[in-house]
């Protein structure tokens, strides 16, 4: 009681002193507040985001493991093209893309909420039926790329593992084993204008057909319509068309950079069955297959598969892409757009944070240093009030705990206030931060963009398409524009019960490291000498 | 027994130059002492050495019997040694009262009101309420000496120690300053030791002793 009643009397005579004192506090307590804040909803928004977000993933052979593994071995490098393709088929096959079967029984984990899978294969189309962007003379069977023939080294895309033929077909079929495999149907990029949808149960051949390839082919709900297998023409298979779609997004559109004749990559092209009926397309044409043992080559389709798998949350996906590492060993991958885009969402926020860090630092050193300068200047200026209550008898210890509590109360009260003044700029300021870290990004991305020659669009960080490998079927062949980043431009840095504590303890931190020297000057200070100098 | 006896006390500075030796003084309560000699006879560092605000480099100081360098120094002056400085020591910031007040206070002996006891002690030396409330630095030299003696005062200590107390003083507030302390001595029972080198303080005294300074080795 005697220490505070001195204290706050000391405050009172010294208030342009203390008045300094506090506007310093105040500042850095501000300041303080302000990247606190920023950290504390930064991790808050990672915390929550995670719990929220909905992670879809799909399991693929680790291309750049396997891509490495050759190199290691000697011969990616080797000019003798035909044993580099060897040696990677060799790969592949030791690690092959994974069958439905075992799809299904890495989905048996715990972690895994639901899946769904699409099986992919070209067909070509039957008499009197165009694909859309081909002509009635054109040949595309005959004039579409062999794809995983001929190229320099070895390389995924539409490869085959197994021999099998690669003449690409007209138009795109995808075999979809639920509504949520349709992601565009989903997003919004597709919609059915006409007819229903698909019956995923069944395996009759019915069909979803674009307006486009309906319009050029007269079809209508309930017209049939014939496709075949493109490495055997006698293969045919007759369908039902049973909804029409329209693409509605210029991201499904007709792509310019389509190579020329590859009509199945125009979205347009693309028809919709159902999972089953893709599979029985397959079990037909692997029976009717015609095989030839000496090039070991086959006719019999083989559609590619993806198969995805969904979560609750980030960290039932992180477990399973644990468990699924442990059980396939380093030449499988787990990948998620979902969670790789959801990090990058977060990288202007996690930069904000390193320099609201690096802020803290520099203003808590500063800070430190010019509240010793201030108390040691003070402690000199007070050395004759040290040197009388010393030697009217009161312990040094007590003279020195008089002089933490004035700096103390000075200190809280201004990191109270600097608080309160932190709590209302923390949003806009680590808003505008934000935002300037967000642009900043897009135009660092903008640039790489147009460095490699693509248009992007800030903030899309990507290219407009990618040719995605299906490792192995007969020409897989997936446009697959990169899915482009939603920056985190929004936190809600509000000064809650954890930074006004953490911002405390700072100010204690501050106030006692602060007053430290000051005690230890008090503590060696001898009031017969202190005395003596002022007589 | 003495209320302090000194036995062959001596001190030096830490340079080697001595100042007192052998001192051997004895200090009863009821009586004022004045020690007196010539400048630099070491009469403020006999003082500062009873006041244990500095410690013997030789020979012992007994209170009551036991030895001073045993207590604590800090308790010891503010529970039982008053001390009145030659140029007071008063905090400037603070008044004449709240000055006292700091002393009960440090004191830590209970006292139900403070401020009651502060005036009636600056009453006691003759300071009305209203001087009482002024900063002591609108006060007169006999006024400060006059608070500087109600602080000592304010811890009601056995012992009072005061250097110099009519230093700058005229002669009526001389007498007025040393009919206090016989006072203080005769009907309350203090220990009253004066350090001065004033003949009237010696003539005022009831003993008196006197420091030769030493010769310089």
């Amino acid at each position: 009681m005697f220490i505070l009643r001195n204290a706050f009397k000391s405050i009172s005579r010294s208030l342009g002193r203390n008045i300094l004192i506090g506007i310093i506090v105040f500042a850095i307590a501000t300041a303080c507040g302000v990247a606190l804040a920023i950290r504390t909803a930064a991790a808050d928004a990672r915390t929550v985001g995670e719990q929220n977000l909905s992670v879809t993933a799909t399991v693929t052979q680790n291309t750049e493991k396997i891509r490495s593994a050759l190199v290691s071995a000697g011969t990616s490098g080797q000019s003798d093209m035909s044993a580099a393709r060897e040696a990677m088929r060799a790969l592949e096959e030791k690690y092959p893309a994974l069958t439905l079967a075992q799809n299904e029984e890495l989905a048996t984990d715990e972690n895994v909420l639901e899946t769904n899978y699409s099986l992919n294969t070209t067909l070509n189309t039957g008499d009197g039926i165009l694909a859309v962007g081909a002509t009635e003379s054109a040949d595309t069977t005959a004039q579409a790329p062999s794809f995983g023939g001929g190229g320099p080294g070895p390389q995924l895309i539409g490869g085959s593992s197994d021999g099998r033929s690669f003449s690409m077909g007209d138009v795109t079929v995808t075999g979809v084993s639920a509504e949520d495999a349709m992601v565009d149907f989903l997003s919004g990029s597709r919609a059915i204008t006409d007819g229903t949808g698909l019956d995923f149960a069944s395996d009759a051949y019915n069909v979803l057909v674009s307006k486009e390839f309906a319009a050029n082919n007269m079809l209508k709900v309930g017209s049939t319509f014939a496709l075949t297998n493109p490495n055997k023409e006698t293969e045919i298979y007759t369908l039902t068309v049973v909804g029409i779609y329209e693409n509605t997004s210029t991201a499904t559109s007709q792509s310019t950079l389509r190579p020329q004749g590859m009509t199945a990559m125009d979205p347009a092209n693309e028809l919709f069955l159902s999972a089953a009926a893709v599979q029985k397309i397959a079990a037909a044409s692997e029976k009717n297959a015609t095989v030839d043992t000496t090039a070991s080559t086959t006719t019999a389709l083989s559609p590619g598969l993806s198969y995805t798998y969904s979560f609750a949350d980030k960290a039932a996906y992180t477990a399973f892409a644990a468990a699924v590492g442990a059980k396939l060993g380093e030449y499988y991958t787990i990948a998620s757009a979902d969670a790789e885009n959801y990090e990058r969402s977060l990288e202007p926020l996690d930069t904000l944070g390193e320099y609201a860090l690096k802020f803290l630092i520099v203003v808590l050193a500063i800070g430190a240093v010019v509240l010793i300068v201030i108390n040691l200047f003070n402690i000199r200026e007070r050395k004759y009030e040290v040197g009388v209550l010393t030697a009217i008898g009161i312990k040094k210890t007590k003279v020195a705990a008089q002089f933490v509590a004035e700096l103390l109360i000075v200190t809280l009260l201004a990191v109270v206030l600097g608080a309160g003044a932190g709590a209302a700029i923390s949003v806009p300021v680590s808003n505008e931060l934000l935002a300037r870290q967000v642009t900043s990004l897009q135009t660092e991305k903008a640039q790489q963009e147009q460095n490699f020659g693509r248009p992007g669009s800030p903030g899309a960080g990507g290219g407009p398409m990618m040719i995605n490998g299906a490792g192995g079927g007969p020409g897989r062949v997936v446009s697959q524009a990169q899915t482009p980043v939603e920056y985190l431009a929004q936190i809600n840095a509000a000064v809650n019960p954890l930074v006004l504590l953490q911002l405390i303890g700072l100010g204690l931190l501050l106030t006692l490291l602060s007053s430290g020297a000051a005690v230890v000057f008090v503590l060696r200070y001898e009031p017969l000498k202190i005395l003596a100098e002022r007589a | 027994m003495s209320t302090l006896t000194l036995e062959n006390v001596a001190f030096a500075y830490e340079k080697g130059r001595k100042v007192l030796q052998d001192l051997n003084y004895s200090f009863d309560a009821g009586k004022v002492y004045a020690i007196v000699g010539r400048s630099g006879a070491g009469k403020t560092t006999l003082l500062s050495l009873l006041s244990g605000l500095t410690s013997p480099t030789g020979g012992k100081i007994l209170r009551e019997g036991h030895d001073l360098q045993a207590e604590d120094r800090a308790t010891l002056r503010s529970r039982h040694v008053g001390i009145i400085f030659q140029s007071f020591n008063l905090l400037p910031h603070l008044n004449a009262r709240e000055n006292v007040e700091l002393s009960i206070r440090a004191s830590g002996k209970k006292q139900r009101d403070v401020k009651g006891r502060a005036l009636a002690l600056l009453a006691s030396v003759g300071l009305d309420t209203a001087l009482a409330e002024r900063r002591v630095l609108k006060l007169s030299g006999g006024e400060q000496q006059r608070v500087a003696i109600a602080r000592a005062l304010s811890i009601a200590p056995e012992i009072i120690l005061a250097d110099e107390p009519t230093g700058n003083l005229d002669l009526t507030t001389q007498d007025e300053i040393m009919t206090i302390f016989k006072r203080l001595a005769h009907e309350e029972g203090k220990c009253v030791i004066l350090v001065s080198h004033s003949p009237d303080v010696a003539r005022m005294a009831d003993e008196v002793y006197e420091l030769a300074p030493l010769r310089k080795k």
